[in-house]
């Protein structure tokens, strides 16, 4: 089941975080792997409704506040963040990709909200590969305890043919 | 906690998961610019 939520400010700057569940069928047509099966993955969107210039930190970080409250309650949740690459984004630093700066934002929102909410048995695991000599991103975010189970899934999907 | 790991060489199915991906995501992207309403809203 998917599920989306908005984070609005005072400003009316909007976030809408849609969470797409990867269900069995979908994983099972890469894996016949009963542990990675088991697992509980969502893909993240995140989509700017409205607002502009740099999003707002508080909005940041309730983007995060949330995602981690999900994790915590159903221990076996895992996101995946792929990085879109096809879509530009307003960033000052022009020499990153698209993909690139949001990859970073990504890693900026976890690292801080990890720092200042005291995380340490959550993992932001980002995996960086070439296409046609451009980098694509990709994270993983999930408890510590499902490391092996990520590189593992990880390890698939870049050996299946 | 961040670890980084940069893949070499990955399989030409990769592409195609991967940029799969993207568009499912634009396709719910679609869907939001259309009105779909978020099943709940945090104000902050």
């Amino acid at each position: 089941m998917d599920i989306s939520f908005e984070i609005r400010n005072e400003k009316d700057d909007i976030i809408c975080v849609v969470l797409s569940y990867y269900d069995a069928l979908s994983l099972g047509s890469i894996t016949t792997n009963p542990a990675i099966l088991s697992l509980n993955i969502y893909d993240v969107t995140l989509w700017r409704k409205s607002g502009s210039g740099n999003v707002g930190h508080k909005v940041l970080n309730a983007v995060c506040k949330k995602l981690m409250e999900i994790i915590k309650q159903s221990n076996d949740t895992i996101f995946c963040f792929v990085c879109d690459f096809s879509t530009d984004v307003p960033r000052r630093h022009r020499d990153m990709s698209p993909q690139e700066y949001r990859s970073n934002l990504f890693t900026r929102m976890f690292e801080s909200f990890a720092r200042h909410n005291d995380v340490y048995d959550l993992v932001n695991d980002v995996n960086i590969y070439e296409d046609n000599g451009e980098k694509r991103y990709f994270h993983f975010i999930c408890s510590l305890k499902y490391l092996n189970e990520i590189h593992t899934l990880r390890d698939i999907l870049m050996e299946s043919k | 906690m961040t670890q980084i790991t940069i893949i070499r060489n990955p399989s030409p199915s990769v592409k195609k998961f991967f940029d799969g991906l993207v568009d499912k995501k634009h396709q719910q992207i679609k869907k939001l610019e259309e009105g779909q309403e978020c099943n709940f809203t945090i104000k902050v």
